[in-house]
Formats: C-alpha cells, structure tokens, sequence
C-alpha cells in the first residue's frame, strides 16, 4: 500500500487527497493501495486473518475486529476514491467481480460452518463484500447504502458477537451442534441474537434492508443488472446461515 | 436460519446452560435497541448528501460569475 502511494506521489507530486480529486490512479498504484484495503477489510482472497482472530481472542477483541477495524479498509477506499482520485472507467468490472466473489464465497463458508464464532467471521467477510459492491458501482445511491451499511453493520455484528460470547460463556463450547434449545434457557440473548441477525440478514424494516436495497439499487444504477442480481443471490445465502 | 434455529430452537442439549450476568445481556439488549433505532437515521446522509450538491452548484455558479 506503501509502495501504492509513493507511485501516486511520483506521477502527481503530493499526497493531499484534496490535490489528487479528480486524477487518475495508475493500474499498479491502484492494485497495490487495493491489495492494501482488502487485507484490512478482510476481502477475499486476503481473509484468511479474520475467521481465526474472530475465534481465538476473547469476545470482546472478536467484537472490535468485526464491528470497527474492517470498517477501516472501507473507511480508507471512501476518502481517497469517492469524490477524490479518479480509477480508470477499465477497473471497475474487475473491482466489482472481486467484491462479489468475496461475498458469495465467504456466504458459503459461512454455511458449511458449525463454530458460531466462525460463521459470524465469515459472515463479516461476506458483508464486507457487500459494502464494497456499493462503494465499486461509483453511484451516488451505492455509496450512500454503503456507508449506512458500515454503521448498521457495525451494531448488529457487535451485538452478535456479544451474543456468541455470552453463549459460550453460557454452554462453554462454541461448537453450534453442541447447543440447542437455548431460546428458553437464554431469553434475552436469543431476542437480541434475532434482532440483530434480522438486521444483518437484510430483514425489512431493519437497517440492514434498506442499506442492502441502496447498494443494489446503486449497482442498476451503474449499469450493473447482472451484478446486482447476484447480490440479492448472497443476500438470500446470509438469510440462510443467519 | 441455520444459526438461531440449530442454536436456540430445538431440544436443550445441557442441562447447566444458563443466561449470561444482568451486566451482559443489558448490553446486547442495548445493541438490539440500537439496531432497530439505526434505520431512524437512514434519510439523513441523503439530506446532507443534497446539502451538499446545492452548495456545490452555488460554489460553481458563483465561479461563474466572477
């Protein structure tokens, strides 16, 4: 990512964002600032890190790399390419293809998994995937779905994690085929774990919904029809392993 | 689906399962809340979002201008 910007120093001469508006990005730098912001948002193929930080660490550590540090990749992608430099009209196709397959191929992770705090990682992977679909249409209605996404997001996978952590506090195990029955032994964790998950799973009238609508609506915007069909696809893959 | 229903439906697989502390389950009470309370604020980056693009027409028309 380093390397990425010290090429976009070398062709424009500043690393002000506000200067860069408007320039076009490199095909290397861009790849090389991209490889940077997929590593920390966890996007495949470079995810590898998120399902087993998301299990080993104590519940509240799960909680703070799902809920906020991904976010930062996102975060990062936003201030310097929405409204700033320009990436050639060739790339988004490319972009677009590789925030969908982290999607969907995470999605299915998440339903061949049976450790919950797994299938939550997963499942930030996917949903990570989903945010960039928004940000990668370069429609203003995608990016306002994106990065309401990013805040709905961040709340109900935090209570989810909580969730899961009170679970295993509860059951001592986290292996979901060990568990059953809990909607009456935990009540209130089970209510909140719906609720939550609703939101996650794109469940009107929760936020996650309309966040999902603006990113799909974003990619037809774009032009995108194919894309945004197989986004309500993974859409459909999270409602299942929720 | 999967999860809630092969986690909390179904019948109860220990005996000594139990509910997490007050202090715990407060919190994701809490976090539920603010799931539901989070779609309140979804019209507001649209309304800042045109905020925004009146602001630039007029910064651009006034460019204009001059």
């Amino acid at each position: 990512m380093l390397l990425g910007f010290a090429l976009v120093y070398a062709q424009y001469g500043t690393f002000e964002i506000t200067e860069l508006r408007g320039k076009a990005i490199g095909g290397v730098a861009l790849v090389l600032i991209m490889a940077g912001v997929f590593s920390k948002s966890a996007t495949v193929p470079l995810h590898t890190w998120l399902p087993d930080a998301g299990v080993a660490p104590s519940t509240i550590t799960s909680l703070l790399h799902a809920a906020i540090l991904v976010k930062i990749g996102l975060y990062g992608f936003a201030r310097l390419f929405c409204n700033g430099m320009v990436i050639p009209e060739a790339w988004h196709k490319w972009l677009l293809i590789a925030a969908l397959a982290s999607a969907f191929v995470s999605a299915c992770a998440a339903l061949q998994e049976t450790n919950i705090k797994r299938l939550l990682a997963y499942s930030t992977v996917s949903q990570i995937g989903y945010t960039f679909l928004g940000l990668f249409a370069f429609t203003r209605t995608g990016y306002i779905g994106s990065l309401l996404y990013i805040l709905a997001h961040g709340i109900a996978k935090g209570g989810l994690f909580l969730c899961a952590g009170i679970i295993e506090h509860g059951t001592h195990t986290k292996d979901m085929t060990k568990m059953g029955g809990l909607f009456r032994k935990m009540p209130v964790t089970a209510s909140a774990y719906v609720v939550c998950a609703l939101s996650i799973a794109g469940i009107p009238p929760m936020a996650g919904f309309f966040c999902k609508w603006f990113v799909v609506s974003g990619l037809v915007e774009g032009g995108y029809r194919v894309i945004a069909g197989l986004a309500i696809l993974t859409a459909v893959l999270t409602l299942l392993y929720m | 689906m999967k999860s809630f229903h092969v986690v909390f439906l179904g019948a109860p697989r220990g005996e000594s399962h139990r509910e997490g502390s007050p202090v715990m389950v407060a919190v994701v009470a809490v976090l539920a809340v603010l799931a539901i309370l989070v779609t309140l604020v979804l019209p507001m980056p649209y309304g800042l979002a045109s905020a925004a693009d009146s602001q630039r027409a007029i910064s651009a028309a006034t460019a204009l201008a001059r």
